[in-house]
């Protein structure tokens, strides 16, 4: 009888399979101890224990030799084994309107307000400035405009230039949830992100004039080109009355001065 | 020839040594400690029937002294005998223990894979389909084709993997073999 299996089963059937127990298998094994040298043949011819003790051999020496072969290669994989290394410091995470500018086809509606005397030309044929979307109203301006999103020239508060850049309705911004019909709030509602997004120490520190810290910085919204003036720029030859020398017939070479030490150091190869 | 054979010492000695040896293994294979002890007591009991094979067995000094003699004179060597006998006795049954845990476990397993090949959970979900068919209990049928249905969906996911679902069947199969 095998301890821990069904004695009306064969040996090597599954059923009535227990976790064999010593307590309950005693008899067993002091039958095993008194008749070892019976029990010893008889376990030889039958059940060939050489073979798990072959097995378990194997298997340490092959385990040991593995040792061996791995520690003698460790650095040769290491020079081998291509790993993508980190970065040597973190990449900020960039912002979404970086990756996705705005596409500068969108027309703007432009409002310049000028004191009495001063002209400004706007060219509706002018690249990203949509014509239908361009107006100029001249008007005398009594507020003071809000020092962001708004581009102002302040000579004096007397005359005052104010230049209002408003997205009109094909402007796509993937940052904000403004809709097509509605172009005007939803560059109010961008200028109020804006504003929200400055701290509360930076914004004090701009009323007194400051300048925000460099990791508060945040690149300006972008805004069409307006251009003032559509006369291209061309080089214009004045006579000044003032006299050249000749030029001379042949090139002389350039007098090396003798006090300069940096050109009695010439190198062989020149 | 058969006369001189079956009237010689020697062979009816080592007749008495095979036909004991096998009690002696059958008893301890059966787990019969004492009668296998009691084998073994008469087996050197019996060797004393055999003068002529004293010397086989390493009682060669009986022939010139009595008995309480050499026991007197054997006494340290007996005992050391008897104790290595023993030590060496637990040392196998130790071993054997281990052996048998090992072939019990080799068994398992490779019943296991046997049970866990893709045809033999085919098969294996067809008899408990059948066996849900005629079983008249509403329960056991239920657990019978939701244990049918683990086996299917196994085999078709190439088998020899024991699922969670398939745990179950395996467990009642360990333990009443092929009487699901």
């Amino acid at each position: 009888m095998v301890p821990g299996y069904d004695p009306g089963q064969a040996r090597t059937s599954l059923a009535g399979l227990t976790k064999p127990d010593p307590k309950e298998q005693a008899a067993q094994i002091v039958a095993w101890a008194i008749c070892w040298p019976w029990n010893l043949v008889w376990t030889l011819c039958v059940y060939n224990p050489f073979r798990y003790v072959g097995e378990f051999l194997l298997r340490e020496i092959q385990s040991a030799l593995f040792e061996i072969s791995n520690g003698q290669f460790r650095s040769i994989e290491r020079d081998l084994t291509l790993e993508p290394l980190p970065p040597p410091y973190p990449i900020p995470e960039r912002r979404a309107h970086h990756e996705n500018p705005p596409a500068q086809t969108a027309s703007v509606e432009a409002t310049i307000e000028t004191p009495p005397g001063v002209t400004v030309h706007v060219d509706p044929s002018a690249p990203h400035v949509d014509p239908s979307a361009s107006q100029i109203e001249t008007e005398r301006t009594t507020e003071i405009p809000a020092p962001n999103h708004s581009s102002t020239i302040e000579p004096d508060h007397s005359s005052m230039i104010e230049i209002e850049v408003v997205a009109a309705a094909d402007q796509t911004d993937p940052i904000s949830d403004q809709q097509p019909d509605e172009p005007t709030i939803a560059a109010e509602a961008s200028n109020a992100r804006s504003a929200e997004d400055i701290p509360a120490e930076v914004e004090a520190e701009l009323a007194e004039g400051g300048s925000s810290d460099s990791y508060t910085w945040e690149p300006p919204e972008p805004t069409a080109y307006v251009p003032l003036s559509d006369r291209p720029l061309k080089a214009t030859k004045y006579d000044t009355g003032a006299i050249l020398p000749p030029t001379p017939e042949k090139q002389t070479a350039p007098t090396e001065p003798a006090a300069d030490p940096w050109f009695g150091k010439q190198s062989p190869n020149q | 020839m058969l006369s001189e054979i079956l009237t010689s010492e020697s062979f009816w000695f080592w007749t008495l040594v095979i036909v004991q040896s096998g009690l002696i293994i059958w008893f301890a294979e059966t787990a019969n400690p004492v009668a296998a002890g009691v084998t073994i007591g008469t087996l050197v009991v019996g060797v004393a029937f055999f003068p002529t094979q004293w010397e086989i067995v390493g009682l060669g000094d009986l022939h010139n002294m009595s008995f309480p003699a050499w026991l007197s004179q054997k006494a340290w060597t007996l005992v050391a005998g008897i104790g290595c006998y023993v030590f060496i006795g637990i040392a196998w049954a130790t071993f054997r223990w281990w052996l048998l845990g090992r072939q019990m476990r080799e068994t398992y397993e490779r019943s296991k894979a046997e049970w866990l090949a893709p045809g033999n959970l085919r098969s294996t979900a067809t008899m408990l389909r059948s066996h849900a068919e005629h079983c008249p209990e509403p329960s056991l049928r239920e657990r019978y084709l939701l244990w049918s249905e683990a086996c299917r969906m196994a085999a078709a996911e190439g088998g020899h993997q024991l699922t969670h679902e398939l745990k179950p069947v395996w467990k009642d199969y360990v333990t009443n073999g092929s009487r699901l």
